[in-house]
């Protein structure tokens, strides 16, 4: 017997193919995956298409999907949902987890680790065999709907010790690693969604590669897929490309000035 | 010889210090016997007056007499003369460095430096005033550098005679910055400040000692000497963004090799860019900026676009040549050289292919760096338009490398043929080999046509020989005996802007190891009937800093053979690829301290080597000075932005943020007004809600510190250690560690062998920081080797049943761990493996590694996410906290 559809279901559902193209076997590794309903983590530094890809395989498997942001003030509470006052009553509202916990549909805690640890602890009971949610508050243990599957994002770059993730949350996924995309695709990449022609798109990546060879030299991160496609958006809108790439790659980068001034040096040349 | 007897015998009699200074005196002299009589009157003179002048005397005037100038020995009596007059006490330091310019054949400053002292002893002053001028001035001129100093004590001379009291002031300024200016400049500051002074001669002084904003701006802004060191990390930065391998620059005068004269701007040797120690061509302090960027940039294209991997082999093949057509004496020579030995006349042979390989990286650096072809190009053109040399070869430079329009003569079609030849081929193949193909191809049509005018020599030049049957290997060959039979033909060679004449010799020096082993390996594998390129071997072994895996190996095996007919996986089983490094033993060192024993990773067995490792745990024995004290003073600003930061660090305990319309927890008092609101028919506030983030911070950090050897090398520009600067930035770190209240740890370690390992505690946990830990900081001092996996592991120790929450081990080194019998992948592999098992303990470990570029090896040492690179140590003492603070925030 099928599961009942959820009313919600519907709002979730990604219905424009979003533009995704492969950089690896990650297409055919989720797939998999998802298939052992096998919770997932997307490992890799910012801006590299880990929420596009989310977005792609919601679509290609046609399962809702439902993305929560973490950050330091996330409270589990956020996350399960709380009691409302609502004219004088007081009413019971799910947060997005309980949501796609009951309507079976893909849960992506985009950024984990900036999530309170005590808030990481509510996932736990959903990601082994017991496939549970615990609402507290209510007094409810609400196991999941056949579909629903957890996704988490994690950057292990330059962070804070303080914020590790920790192993016993670790290890309830399997891991694709996700990097920047080699020459050739993240330029078409960079082309596509910003709409500019190859070559142009071939100069801005290999300027990124470039400041990526002195990430460690002060960046926390290199420069990402993300502040490529920016730059192109506002070469597309006139914007001279020097002025672009300073304002979109090296500005967002980093503060210190010597490093601006070696990635000046590098637009300047290659540009 | 009766003389120097009886003189000795006569200073000996007065006082036996005069006797022997004038016995030593004799024997300087006798490289100058005529000069002898002359010593023998003035010491005769000087010691009537009495001993200690005797001797000033006798020591002081060899050095003047020896340079048998008249005028110098005239100046020198005479301010002698004028220097007495105040007292016999005044002449010994000022002489003393007299003599050290005089031995150093300075006698230009020699001169001038008389006269400044001539003029200040002439005027008068109290008896301190004088003591002081006497102790100062040798001083503050031993600073100046040999090269500038004539015109910058002429500088000095003039600010005396306007009053002498500035003469300090001026070597203050000297320090803080005047040094920097060239001759003209520093002449054009000392006129203005000596005009300040005159109005107002407070500010005229804060002027000239630059201690005033305006002396210090006017300075700076004339200053347009451009000084590698203040464009040297930026140039570094640079490289290692473009090029993404270790690549940096450095001082002309550090090269080994043997450059022409004038020396080149710019030459490198695969490791260094060698650069001048400064630049002032231009009267624009950017313009200069701009050359030594332009010329860093044009010579790292020698790097990206591969030209000293240049193959023989491959340039042959390409040529349809399957052996060398000849063996030269090949003993070491780079793949280069040899292919110019092909020709009778090498040098042509060079210059043509420097012609080409010029003109290909143009190309390229247009394909991919436009940016840089519009920066460099002009002011490459400018140049050669200076050096012009107005014969045909370079004409055919001019065209094919910088770009520029030949004359419009007969010569001119001829390179404007060539040009089309080489615009065609490089255009099909843009490898360096290609240049190669194009010196066979034209050198004897240059040769002919280009070389020897026909107008010049009477009889015309030998002809081409003729191909026979289009075999093209004994056409060089042919050619040779008529070529140095011939002699009389004299070849200039090419002149380039820059002086960037392509020298493969010097990169070929630095990775002649490799090359070996690639030419080796290369051989061996040709036996088994494996075909490799050498210079494909020695990029990757340049690549992985002379390591050489087998997967790698077999990966470009591999590769080769795909083009080729068998695809199938070769068979290297049968190549042992490292060598077996002695072993040294030390089994009876002496140990002081408590001894621990550790197990240590060999990656050759794949196992642990147990009970491996001997450390001896000590604490330093502190000595007392002012140093760390004069840390704190030095850095001031920047303790107190630290301390700043750091205080946002500390926790606050439990934070309690109200007003929410969501949370954990009502607000009580804001239900309460909820109730009475509503009671009020009121539209009650629906913020009813307080969230609690409870802060805590639990972090215990222990900075393990490498004492090797390498820590005593000294900063550029800078008269400190690395070891000085790390201190320094311990010293910062104890501050700041101090305010927020992480409980800090601190332990250095160093050693020879694996029996040999010290471990000095500089800070336990629960010391405090107090005069003792001071004192230990000021102790710490460069030691031997860095065998870091032992250290590692007895760090963790310490650092293991420290309760906190988070722990931390931060490792500050200045390089590759390194000791006897514990070398490259083996000392990596186990310093990695050290770390791994820390991390396993839960304690996280952090490294910091200075005076170092980049290595990919850095991230297989201590993992990629988990280390930090300062390339100028400089940087430490702000960069550590930064860092620090960003682990741990
Ligand atoms: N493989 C890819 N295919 C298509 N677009 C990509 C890909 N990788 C990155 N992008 C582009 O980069 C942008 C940033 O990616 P995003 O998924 O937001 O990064 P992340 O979630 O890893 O921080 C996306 O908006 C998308 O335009
Ligand atoms: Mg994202």
């Amino acid at each position: 017997m099928p599961a009942p559809i959820h009313p919600d279901i519907i709002s979730h559902l990604i219905e424009t193919e979003p533009y995704y193209l492969e950089t690896g076997n990650e297409i055919s590794l989720f797939k998999a995956a998802y298939h052992s309903r096998l919770p997932v983590m997307l490992k890799g530094p910012t801006g590299c298409g880990k929420t596009r890809f989310v977005e792609y395989m919601a679509y290609l498997l046609k399962v809702p999907l439902i993305t929560v942001s973490c950050h330091e003030d996330l409270f589990a509470s956020d996350l399960i949902g709380r009691f409302l006052l609502k004219n004088d009553e007081t009413v019971w509202s799910d947060g997005p987890l309980t949501r796609a916990v009951r309507m079976g549909a893909i849960c992506y805690l985009d950024e984990v680790v900036e999530a309170r640890k005590d808030t990481t602890v509510v996932i736990h009971p959903l990601t082994d065999n017991r496939r549970t949610l615990v609402i507290e508050k209510k007094g409810e243990v609400l196991p999941a709907h056949p579909d629903f599957l957890l996704i988490v994002s994690y950057n292990p770059g330059y962070q804070s010790v303080l914020k590790d993730l920790k192993q016993s949350t670790r290890q309830r996924f399997v891991s694709i690693q996700f990097n920047y995309p080699d020459i050739e695709k993240e330029s078409q990449i960079v082309a596509a969604e910003g709409n500019i022609d190859i070559e142009l798109s071939v100069k801005l990546v290999n300027l990124a590669h470039k400041i990526r060879n002195i990430r460690e030299q002060g960046l926390t991160e290199g420069a990402s897929t993300r502040l490529l496609i920016y730059a192109a958006q506002l070469i597309q809108q006139n914007i001279p490309v020097t002025e672009a790439c300073k304002t979109a790659i090296c500005l967002p980068l980093t503060d210190d000035e010597n490093l601006q001034e070696t990635m000046n040096d590098l637009i300047a040349d290659i540009f | 010889m009766d003389t120097i007897e009886e003189d000795t015998i006569w200073s000996y009699s007065l006082e036996p210090s005069f006797g022997e200074a004038v016995a030593l005196g004799y024997d300087r002299l006798t490289t100058a016997p005529d000069t002898m009589s002359c010593y023998h009157a003035l010491i005769r003179k000087a010691g009537q007056t009495g001993p200690t002048l005797g001797k000033l005397m006798a020591v002081f005037l060899p050095p003047v007499l020896v340079c048998k100038n008249n005028r110098l020995l005239k100046l020198f009596e005479h301010t002698v003369e004028i220097m007495l007059k105040k007292g016999t006490y005044t002449l010994a330091a000022p002489l003393e460095f007299l003599s050290i310019m005089l031995d150093g054949g300075d006698i230009k400053s020699a001169l001038v430096y008389l006269r400044l002292l001539s003029e200040i002893f002439s005027q008068d002053f109290s008896y301190n005033q004088s003591l002081r001028l006497c102790y100062m001035l040798p001083k503050a001129l031993g600073q100046f550098p040999p090269e500038k100093r004539t015109w910058q004590i002429r500088q000095l001379r003039r600010v005396v005679r306007e009053d002498i009291r500035l003469a300090e002031l001026f070597s203050d300024g000297m320090k803080n910055g005047l040094c920097l200016l060239s001759q003209k400049e520093l002449s054009r500051f000392i006129t203005m400040g000596l005009t300040k002074f005159r109005l107002n001669p407070d500010s005229g002084k804060k002027f000239l000692s630059l201690e005033s904003k305006l002396g210090k701006d006017t300075c700076a802004e004339m200053q347009s000497t451009v000084f590698l060191s203040q464009i040297q990390q930026a140039l570094n930065r640079y490289l290692r963004a473009r090029i993404g391998i270790q690549i940096a620059v450095r001082s002309l005068a550090l090269i080994k090799h043997e450059v022409t004269a004038p020396p080149p701007m710019v030459v490198s040797d695969g490791k260094f860019i060698y650069l001048p120690d400064e630049i002032s061509i231009f009267s624009q302090k950017y313009e200069n900026m701009e050359i030594y960027k332009c010329l860093t940039k044009l010579e790292s294209a020698y790097y990206e676009f591969h030209t000293f991997d240049f193959d023989l082999e491959k340039a042959l093949e390409r040529a349809g040549i399957l052996s060398e057509p000849f063996e030269i004496d090949s003993q070491n020579l780079s793949d280069m050289e040899r292919f110019f030995g092909f020709f009778p006349i090498k040098k042509l042979a060079c210059d043509l292919f420097t012609i080409f390989e010029h003109g290909r990286i143009r190309v390229l650096l247009y394909r991919n760096y436009p940016g840089i072809i519009r920066q460099i190009l002009p002011l490459l053109q400018r140049e050669a338009v200076r050096i012009c040399q107005n014969t045909p070869l370079f004409h055919l430079y001019a065209r094919i490398a910088l770009d520029m329009r030949p004359p419009q003569t007969d010569i001119g079609k001829f390179i404007e043929e060539y040009a089309a030849l080489f615009e065609r081929k490089i255009g099909e193949d843009d490898s360096v080999e290609t240049c190669a193909e194009l010196v066979f191809e034209t050198y004897h049509h240059a040769f002919v046509n280009l070389i020897s005018e026909p107008s010049n020599s009477p009889n015309p030049p030998p002809p081409f020989p003729e191909r026979e049957g289009g075999d093209v290997i004994t056409a060089p060959l042919s050619f040779q005996g008529r070529g140095r039979g011939r002699g009389a033909l004299i070849y200039i060679p090419l002149n380039i802007p820059f002086g960037r004449i392509l020298r493969p010799d010097i990169p070929y020096q630095t990775f002649r190891e490799f090359e070996r082993i690639a030419e080796t390996l290369k051989n061996r594998l040709k036996e088994k009937g494996i075909h490799v390129y050498k210079s494909d071997i020695k990029k990757l072994m340049i690549r992985n800093s002379g390591r050489l895996s087998a997967d790698e190996l077999k990966e470009l095996i591999f590769r080769n053979a795909k083009d080729t007919e068998n695809a199938s996986e070769p068979d290297l089983s049968w190549l042992v690829l490292s060598d077996i490094q002695s072993e040294i033993a030390m089994d009876d060192l002496p140990v002081s301290g408590t001894v621990f024993w550790y197990r240590e990773w060999d990656s050759n067995l794949n196992d642990y080597l147990h009970q491996h490792v001997r450390v001896s745990d000590r604490f330093v024995d502190g000595i007392e000075s002012d140093f760390y004290p004069s840390a704190l003073q030095r850095h001031q600003g920047l303790v107190r932005k630290i301390r700043y930061a750091f205080e946002l660090l500390k926790p606050q305990g439990l934070v309690i943020l109200r007003n929410w319309t969501e949370g954990d927890e009502f607000d009580y008092r804001a239900l309460l007004d909820f109730v009475m609101d509503k009671k009020a028919k009121l539209m009650p506030s629906d913020r009813l809600y307080i969230k609690r983030i409870k802060q805590d911070r639990d972090v215990a950090v222990l900075l393990l510190v490498d004492m090797s050897r390498s820590t005593a090398n000294a900063v550029p520009g800078n008269d400190a250690s690395v070891m000085d600067i790390e201190k320094q930035a311990l010293v910062l770190f104890c501050e700041a560690l101090d305010v927020v209240g992480d409980a800090f740890c601190i332990a250095g370690f160093s050693g020879t062998g694996r029996l040999g390992l010290d471990y000095f505690r500089i800070k336990n946990f629960d010391e405090a920081m107090d005069n003792t830990v001071r004192n230990r900081i000021s102790a710490m001092s460069p030691q031997r080797s860095t065998r870091m996996g032992g250290a590692i592991r007895h760090a963790v120790t310490q650092l293991r049943h420290h309760p906190a929450k988070v722990r931390l081990l931060l490792v500050l080194g200045d390089g590759f761990p390194n000791d006897a019998d514990y070398k490259e992948q083996y000392a990596i592999d186990d310093t990695h493996k050290a770390i791994c098992e820390a991390r396993s303990e839960n304690i996280h470990v952090k490294a910091i590694t200075v005076n170092l570029d980049e290595s990919p090896m850095l991230d297989e040492l201590y993992g990629s996410v988990h280390h930090h690179v300062i390339s100028d140590v400089r940087e430490l003492p702000d960069k550590l906290l930064r860092i620090y603070r960003a682990l741990t925030r």
